[in-house]
């Protein structure tokens, strides 16, 4: 087992999305808040502009709320089912378990990004868009909907509980998301020093993602993104190492 | 149990501590070394700096100071402007990259009472008032070696698009190149007219376009009563020649075969004078139309007399003044050129945004034309040519509408003249009436042509908005984009063009408008129709009452004029309810196809989800349940 272990965890969690209602429920959801935010929030037709700005300008919004739901299952029901007595004394790293998980999370996202194809083919057929920016926005949306499910696993995994997993996945999201907007400032200036809140507003998810959702790939936001799921998944890894020499002993 | 929990809380809290100052640290080095790197995939790579910004930086004559006060602490009170600012220092120090060490870049905060703060008002910089008493500086000043100043009081984020086009102007400015001399012969007062209004217009500053060309070029405002043209001139922008004198005419005729470069800005109806005609004693018809035939013929190219285009798929949309429906109608002789009808080879329209034309004429162009004739701006091939005498007082614009043809073939309006051509006065100089020693026959032209004038005028392209004491000015149409890179072109520089334009600005639904325009055209007849039918209706009421009052003022009247009378009436109101259901209509097909597609996007794929996933989850169920039965089975034996 070694290398592969991952990929064979990966395609199980990854199938086991696909049998499971929620995840039908969590796509549905998805599209139907892309279409409405799209055209009834985002005066879409209102606008007779042929580009996908205001599609995009939810996705952290989206990815905000909804990656929580996706990522919350992945360990805390195993933790409720026993199910992760199982996969802890079994001979497979904690890392190939965590890759594979979040993994199998994000290739979910993909899928579920994949099917708001439509309003990319709508836009098209109104009018002439400009379709690299768009391919640019899609690309920066998949990036960003990792760094927010690597989030929500390691939530996943420090509580057993689904409910705290997701709040908690939202909480430090938020941060991440919107730290230069006002609300956020006011709230940590009384706290924080002034470097760590530039430092803050300087990680914010919706700068970055607005650039490329624009049409350019920053290598700085590329590097936000993979950073954070880096830095998670390894925070990751060490709590469900933690949880599997508690398993073992 | 407790002290594990403990444990377990510390140890998270903890990690996720050492994980942020990961997350910081990483991320401040990245934006501090990597901002500049990135992968641009829009379209026209509006987020690149453009080849033609950075041979220009190659090429700085002087050096150039760039001093940057940007008041860090406060950016953050404002949203979005934290971002602004780190894409205009992103661009600053590209700037500073590129130049060969010909800019250098000084970033300075200006802080409240501090010396930065006196000198970046003292060079007219503004800070903005913020909630906490304090001022944001945002803003750009220039210097070179020669004490020569260029400022960016305040950099706008509604102005973020032409960033680089004012970073790159306020360098050329500095640059202290001598400015290539354009001279100038106009009848229209684009240097603006002191103060007074004429007639229904009351805008009398400069005009927008002639304030750009002189932050580019040095214009030599020339008397169209001049006999002979500067020595030093090797440019000559004609913009709505009237009375020319033939002195003069041969003086252009001589510069253009004597390689001078000519630009000429014609009309068969200039909106402007139009407009002011009756307040204008001085003026008279004539006057409203301007051509140079007489000189251009001679090429193998004329203005088309008498004859202004319309182009329906294009027109610009307006409200006739006198419809109190305040319904907005196609009005075929304003135009709102888009990039198919432009020649994107050439580079002074390739990548032009759209670009308003105001009852311009088109060119005829004689096979057999000895210059080479390049169109840059052609009609669509619906465009079909009108009267200059349906212009006269009251337009109405349905009837222009009405019977619509089109002609089948796309007409030039801007065209690119260059090459051998022969003098207009084979005689000579009119003046000495023979034929002097420096008399050219032949020569190499150089010019370009466009068939309107009104498209300068700030009306058609430019938005003015009041915004901290500064007036902002907004193109909404890139006129002034074509006639400064048709200058520059001419003079010989082609460097701004490739920064100024920077393709379109808009993207419209092209299919609504083209489901619009269809409507319109199938329901304005009708409702024309309707209208006139009414009207008789109305006028024959009005008449039947006043005719049949008898001295008393009683109306005598019939059972059977009175039945008459009520089947008139209903018939009125069955036509006034017809009237609004074709009102309706042309709204109904655009709603309809917006229904369609929200129905599409929102209902189709989650119902065919919800179906794929009823199933799946059905039989997978069922699968899963037997494969751990024998997985388990498996495992106990």
């Amino acid at each position: 087992m070694g290398m592969t272990a991952w990929l064979a965890i990966f395609r199980r969690e990854l199938a086991d999305y696909f049998y499971t209602p929620i995840a039908y429920v969590f796509l549905i959801i998805f599209l139907t808040l892309n279409s409405v935010l799209t055209f009834y929030v985002g005066g879409f037709f209102e606008l007779e502009q042929a580009d996908l700005t205001a599609f995009f300008s939810f996705h952290p919004w989206l990815y905000l709320v909804l990656a929580p739901a996706l990522g919350m299952r992945l360990w805390a029901e195993e933790s409720k089912t026993g199910t992760i007595q199982t996969l802890l004394t079994l001979p497979v790293s904690a890392f190939s378990a965590v890759f594979g998980k979040f993994l199998a999370s994000w290739a979910f996202a993909a899928f579920a990004l994949a099917l708001t194809a439509p309003v990319w083919i709508t836009v098209n057929y109104l009018g002439v868009p400009d379709n690299g920016a768009i391919l640019a926005g899609y690309i920066g949306s998949l990036l960003m909907a990792g760094s927010y499910l690597s989030i929500s696993c390691w939530a996943s995994a420090l509580s057993q509980n689904q409910v705290v997993a997701f709040v908690l996945g939202i909480v430090v999201g938020l941060f991440l998301t919107a730290g230069d907007i006002t609300l956020i400032q006011d709230l940590l200036a009384p706290v924080l020093p002034q470097t760590l809140l530039e430092a803050i507003a300087g990680l914010s998810f919706l700068n970055h993602f607005e650039q490329m959702a624009k049409g350019v790939l920053t290598l700085s936001g590329v590097v936000l993104f993979v950073s954070v799921v880096a830095i998670f998944m390894y925070l990751n890894v060490a709590a469900v190492s933690a949880n599997k020499k508690y398993a073992m002993n | 149990m407790r002290s594990r929990n403990f444990q377990n809380f510390l140890s998270i809290f903890g990690s996720l501590g050492v994980a942020a100052i990961l997350l910081f640290a990483i991320n401040i080095v990245s934006s501090e070394v990597l901002s500049r790197f990135k992968l641009d995939l829009t379209e026209n790579r509006l987020y690149t700096l453009s080849d033609r910004s950075v041979a220009l930086l190659q090429s700085l004559d002087e050096s150039i100071t760039l001093s940057f006060f940007i008041s860090k602490s406060e950016l953050l009170q404002i949203s979005g402007i934290s971002s602004y600012a780190s894409r205009v220092e992103d661009m600053l120090r590209e700037f500073e990259r590129m130049s060969n060490g010909k800019v250098s870049l000084k970033i300075v905060d200006p802080r409240p009472f501090s010396e930065a703060e006196d000198i970046a008002v003292g060079h007219g910089l503004q800070g903005i008032p913020l909630k906490s008493g304090s001022k944001l500086y945002f803003g750009l000043v220039g210097a070179n070696s020669t004490d020569g100043v260029q400022s960016i009081p305040h950099f706008f984020l509604e102005r973020e698009e032409l960033l680089e086009y004012d970073l790159v102007r306020l360098i050329v400015q500095l640059d202290g190149r001598p400015r290539k001399k354009i001279g100038l012969i106009s009848s229209l007062p684009i240097q603006g007219t002191g103060g007074a209004a004429i007639g229904p217009i009351a805008e009398q500053g400069p005009w927008t376009f002639y304030l750009q060309m002189n932050d580019i070029f040095q214009v030599e405002v020339l008397s169209p009563l001049i006999d002979s043209l500067p020595d030093d001139i090797e440019t000559l922008f004609l913009l709505h020649p009237r009375n020319i004198s033939e002195s003069l005419l041969y003086e252009i005729d001589q510069f253009a075969l004597n390689g001078n470069s000519l630009l000429l800005a014609l009309d068969p109806h200039s909106e402007y004078l139009a407009a002011i005609l009756e307040a204008s004693p001085h003026l008279s018809e004539a006057d409203v139309s301007s051509d140079l035939n007489r000189l251009t013929s001679q090429w193998g190219i004329a203005l088309e007399e008498g004859k202004i285009v319309g182009d329906l798929p294009i027109a610009a949309r307006v409200v006739e003044a006198n419809d109190s429906s305040g319904r907005s109608i196609d009005y075929p002789v304003w135009m709102n050129l888009q990039p198919e009808q432009m020649n994107q080879r050439d580079v002074v329209t390739a990548r032009l945004g759209n670009v308003v034309f105001a009852t311009a004429g088109v060119f005829t162009i004689r096979s057999d034309a000895s210059p080479e004739m390049t169109p840059l701006i052609r009609t669509s091939a619906s465009a079909k040519l009108y009267d200059t005498s349906e212009f006269t007082g009251v337009v109405s614009i349905r009837e222009l509408l009405e019977n619509y043809q089109e002609s089948g073939e796309r007409m030039p309006m801007a065209v690119r003249v260059r090459g051998q051509a022969a003098t207009a006065f084979p005689q000579g100089n009119p003046d000495s009436g023979e034929n002097t020693p420096d008399h050219r026959a032949k020569g190499d032209i150089d010019v370009i042509m466009i068939a309107d004038t009104d498209f300068l005028h700030d009306r058609f392209w430019v938005r003015k908005q009041q915004s901290l004491g500064q007036i902002l000015l907004f193109s909404e149409a890139s006129n002034g984009e074509l006639i400064n890179n048709a200058i520059d072109n001419l003079s010989g520089d082609n460097n701004l063009i490739g920064v100024r334009t920077r393709g379109r600005a808009s993207r419209p639904f092209v299919l609504t408008q083209k489901i619009r325009k269809d409507a319109e055209r199938k329901y304005l007849q009708h409702e024309r129709k309707l209208q006139q039918e009414l009207q008789r209706i109305e006028a024959f009421l009005t008449d039947f009452s006043s005719s049949h009052a008898d001295s008393s003022g009683e109306r005598i009247i019939t059972d059977e004029q009175r039945n008459e009378i009520k089947r008139i009436r209903d018939s009125q109101l069955s036509i006034r309810k017809q009237l609004r259901e074709v009102q309706h209509n042309l709204a109904k097909d655009i709603q309809q196809l917006e229904n369609r597609l929200i129905m599409v996007n929102l209902a189709l794929v989650p119902l065919l989800l919800a179906a794929a996933g009823a199933i799946v989850c059905t039989i997978g169920a069922r699968y899963r349940e037997r494969r751990l039965a024998l997985r388990v089975a498996s495992h106990l034996h």
